[in-house]
């Protein structure tokens, strides 16, 4: 790419991505709540009310809520440019997702309609918008980075999760549309969980882990590969499961083979990457990635063991396994990789947001203490250390509770604990921002000049 | 002839690479200009050189780095010439031999 002669935009105004950032833990702290509220009565049957609630706060709530902000914060990063949207807009697609996924979850527990009315339409609204403006800066540009590939294809998959999930949403609204609806649950929970949540940690840590680890570069054409490799499977797997198309098991059993396969090189090749960085300085955020990665792994390995051997012993726990796998690809792959991201993001962008006000006030640059604070002074590692300990033993509680009832409520308030440490570390972030902020505007305001 | 100054940040994990040159910058003289190597191309750097007055020529260069004693995997690493337009010899000398 030729940036020569362009003006870029490569800092977006703080108030974008963390306006995300700082509501997403909140649906973290309303999905502990729901724990510790329900307890084990969430594990009885996928399909409980509260469980879906539960599901769509963490899945809405708080990751595609991260997930939204943080594309906007790192598509100017990586391609000078920001997604295209003013104010009102991005202000639109934030509080049609907060109070579409509000909505939803008070569906879910009521049971009253207007509730599902509601969140289809402020969630088809949020996701509509968003997915008009990046797909409008993608579809043309750009040619040959990679992170403008993963986008195009996360754009498609993004659409399909949301308009099977809002096609579901649709015949509990609406019952008498008469879409039977519970086929689709699988495809949708296997187009968000596998596709998006996949190839969008595929297409964060291609960026984040080399420039913060300073690791080797992913490949490009690897990743290119896996990721057109993933989507196909899961339209094959779709299209067989919605047309119950006459394929030999034994076709459905390769297609199933082939997206293990492909998960297993995706964390194998980043776990890869991390241990070959170079200056291997402790960072609790890469245990972060690894927790996501294994998380996957231990899935992917139970799953077979489900399905390869389906005697009554092992049938006995399917039901539980069923809730371990969920938990395992919503908090421990999904969750914790975005947990880790925000370690650093957050972080980075008020630093590149600090540092670009104080070059506009110089003077503000040799005042000390620094007012531009370097990474670690907003979010410590040790503050990182607590936040990695709180999630892993929220994690392992979680899948403990679903076997061992009575350990729900500790499972919960772990995770009650894992969010509000979140909270506090990322508004605490957000306070130390506005505060040096408004030290730097102290100064006077002039053109650089290093005194050439 | 000015004077190049060398900076490699390409073992730096972000925002280090973005700290160090602009420290550079902020006590690069007149006659000199600064010949930085890195792994990605910093594009908010280049935001901040654009809107600052300097000027930039970016490129890659194809290397191999050792990955354990046996083997090695190709790599794209990216040099930058920076320098100030303010300073005209230096930026008439980095117009002809970047550009």
């Amino acid at each position: 790419m030729n940036t020569k002669g362009l003006s870029l935009n490569t800092i977006p105004p703080i108030l974008i991505p963390l306006r995300f950032f700082l509501t997403a833990p909140i649906f973290g702290l309303l999905a502990a709540s729901f724990i510790l509220f329900y307890g084990s009565e969430l594990w009885g049957s996928r399909w409980l009310p509260g469980t879906l609630a539960l599901t769509h706060l963490l899945t809405l709530g708080f990751m595609l809520m991260v997930m939204i902000g943080a594309l906007y914060q790192f598509i100017p990063v990586m391609i000078g440019q920001f997604i295209p949207g003013n104010k009102a807009y991005i202000f639109t697609i934030h509080l049609g997702l907060t109070l579409g996924t509000l909505f939803l979850a008070t569906g879910f527990v009521t049971y009253l309609d207007v509730f599902y009315w509601l969140a289809l339409a402020f969630l088809s609204l949020s996701v509509s918008l968003f997915a008009l403006s990046i797909i409008s800066l993608v579809i043309t540009k750009f040619e040959g980075q990679l992170i403008i590939f993963m986008i195009r294809i996360l754009s498609f998959v993004l659409i399909v999760t949301i308009f099977l999930g809002l096609m579901m949403l649709l015949a509990y609204a609406y019952p008498e549309s008469g879409i039977i609806y519970r086929q689709y649950t699988d495809i949708h929970a296997l187009w968000g969980l596998i596709g998006w949540v996949v190839l969008l940690i595929i297409a964060v840590s291609s960026q984040v882990i080399p420039m913060f680890f300073v690791t080797p570069e992913f490949s490009v054409r690897s990743l290119k590969t896996l990721s057109v490799f993933i989507l196909f499977t899961l339209i094959v797997i779709s299209l067989t499961s919605i047309y119950s198309i006459g394929f030999a098991n034994w076709i459905k059993e390769l297609i199933y083979l082939a997206l293990s396969f492909e998960l297993v090189f995706f964390a194998v090749y980043i776990l890869r990457l991390v241990h070959l960085r170079k200056r291997k300085i402790p960072d609790t955020t890469i245990n972060f990635f690894r927790l996501s990665l294994f998380s996957m792994l231990f899935v992917i390995l139970t799953w077979w063991v489900f399905h390869l051997w389906p005697n009554t012993e092992t049938l006995h726990y399917k039901t539980q396994f069923d809730f371990v796998w969920g938990v395992f690809l919503i908090y421990g792959l999904a969750v914790s990789a975005i947990i880790g991201m925000l370690q650093k993001i957050v972080p980075f962008l008020i630093y590149l947001n600090l540092q670009n006000l104080s070059f506009k006030h110089p003077e503000s640059m040799s005042y000390e203490p620094k007012l531009v604070f370097n990474m670690k002074q907003i979010i410590s590692m040790k503050q990182s250390q607590i936040q990695f300990k709180l999630h892993t033993s929220s994690l392992l509680l979680l899948v403990f509770s679903i076997f061992w009832s009575q350990l729900v409520v500790l499972a919960g308030f772990f995770m009650l604990l894992n969010y509000v440490w979140l909270t506090f570390v990322l508004y605490k972030s957000f306070y130390l921002f506005k505060k040096n902020k408004k030290a730097i505007l102290q100064f006077p305001e002039m053109k650089m000049d290093f005194g050439l | 002839m000015p004077k190049e100054l060398l900076i490699d940040v390409s073992e730096y994990e972000a925002p280090q690479p973005f700290e160090e040159v602009i420290q550079l910058l902020s006590q690069m003289k007149a006659g000199e200009y600064i010949r930085m190597l890195h792994r990605k191309k910093p594009l908010p750097l280049l935001q901040f050189l654009n809107e600052n007055g300097y000027d930039y020529k970016a490129g890659t260069v194809q290397n191999k780095i050792d990955i354990s004693e046996e083997s090695s995997i190709d790599s794209v690493s990216w040099e930058i010439m920076i320098w100030s337009k303010k300073d005209s010899s230096v930026n008439e000398y980095c117009l002809n031999a970047f550009k």
